[in-house]
């Protein structure tokens, strides 16, 4: 919450002191007429949005994972054609985390990331990978997760539930235990598909938990009806 | 047209005593007022086998968008889950089907499920070897009319995570 207020007030900094240059370098008139036109475009881009903003700032808080000592998570943003970033990292990565003595591995990883759509198809999901060295110190797999940023302002806890894929037959197994190599997703965007999903065997073994704070602007404005108050209390 | 936006999760899936795999076949259904513009209508789940829990987690994205020029035919999300044992075999486990809500925001759905009852030598026969009797007619899931028909087991859980945003209902005067 600290951040993002601190960057609303850096825009507004920015903004005045725009301002004041074009009033020291122009004459009294000439400043007016801009303020003028500043207001008018500001109104008309009001009154007729074209797109909405999504802001979403979060923290990835920490993991329970079994039988799994330290690990890293990375995480992606996934979302569809309609949908830009306008700030922050669509992906990052984290640092490695041993766990403390009840098995909770701790990150606390800030997540910051504003999206502009004109769309709510294709809305952004947060896919989570953890990874984690073996006993030979290969970096393998230990967990993927996926889950949909929230559709409504407010503030959210999610528990996400972690997965591994597993080898798809017997002798792919022994060869995975053998050669230190456990199957992995190539690309973990594929978690956040419909198509193909089937293929795919896994086993839980834990979860993510996940804080998002999200702020959303001209979403009403567009006609998008993404909350009812009495159900947006029950929720909370 | 009112357009309808359906965002979320089909997330896990919890068995009466069960250490089996287990995924889940869903599709949604909507009348022929509504039209789908973009997202896939059905789609197969991944299997999770847990290691810890009796808990399936699936965490298969649902995104879709409709539009429609009337309220009759409400999408309708049906569920069919199956188990898949250690010798990857699967048959079912059971069936569901709920409403999309029709209230904007996030709604949890918990749809309990059932299975039809089989005569007593097929149930043993399911406990011990497995392979469960199953609808002829997948119709019959959605079929109020013709459920008076059936006999049938309770057999868990699935939980459902949808967000739904809805668009200009308000100009028809429609209250949501």
């Amino acid at each position: 919450m600290m951040e993002s207020a601190r960057d609303i007030e850096g825009n507004n900094t920015t903004f005045d002191s725009m301002m004041s240059n074009s009033g020291l370098g122009g004459d009294r008139k000439s400043r007016h007429t801009k303020d003028k036109q500043a207001i008018i475009s500001s109104a008309s881009s009001s009154s007729v949005p074209t797109s909405f903003l999504l802001s979403v700032i979060g923290r990835i808080e920490s993991a329970q994972i079994f039988g799994v000592d330290d690990v890293y998570c990375k995480y992606n943003l996934a979302f569809g054609n309609d949908w830009t970033i306008t700030s922050g990292m669509e992906e990052g990565i984290s640092q490695i985390t041993m766990k403390d003595d009840d098995g909770n591995f701790v990150w606390n990883f800030p997540l910051e990331v504003t999206f502009k759509s004109c769309n709510p198809h294709g809305w952004p999901q947060l896919v989570i990978s953890v990874y984690g060295s073996d006993f030979l110190g290969n970096h393998v797999a230990r967990g993927y997760g996926s889950v949909y940023l929230p559709t409504c302002h407010g503030s959210y806890v999610k528990t996400i539930p972690l997965f591994v894929p597993e080898s798809s037959s017997f002798l792919q197994k022994i060869s995975a235990w053998l050669m230190g190599r456990q199957p992995e997703f190539v690309d973990p965007k594929l978690l956040a598909q419909s198509e193909g999903r089937q293929v795919v065997r896994v086993q839980s073994n834990g979860y993510v938990v996940v804080k998002f704070e999200v702020v959303m602007k001209d979403i009403k404005k567009l006609g998008f009806l993404t909350s009812s108050k009495t159900i947006t209390e029950n929720y909370e | 047209m009112a357009e309808l936006y359906i965002i979320g999760q089909l997330q896990s899936g919890k068995l009466v005593n069960s250490q089996n795999g287990l995924f889940c076949k869903w599709s949604i259904q909507a009348g022929s007022n509504w039209k789908r513009v973009s997202g896939p209508k059905e789609g197969q789940t991944q299997v999770d086998t847990p290691k810890y829990t009796d808990t399936a987690q699936w965490a298969h994205p649902i995104d879709l968008h409709f539009v429609t020029k009337g309220l009759q035919g409400w999408p309708k999300l049906i569920l069919e889950v199956y188990r898949q044992d250690e010798f990857g075999r699967s048959d079912l486990s059971g069936y569901g089907v709920c409403h999309i809500p029709a209230t904007p925001g996030t709604h949890i759905i918990e749809v309990p499920t059932w299975r039809p009852a089989g005569s007593v030598r097929e149930e043993v026969v399911r406990h011990f070897v497995g392979g469960s009797s199953e609808l002829s007619e997948p119709d019959l899931i959605v079929n109020p009319t013709e459920r008076y028909r059936l006999r049938t087991v309770p057999s868990g859980t699935v939980s459902v995570e949808l967000s739904v945003i809805l668009r200009n209902f308000d100009k028809f005067g429609v209250e949501t």
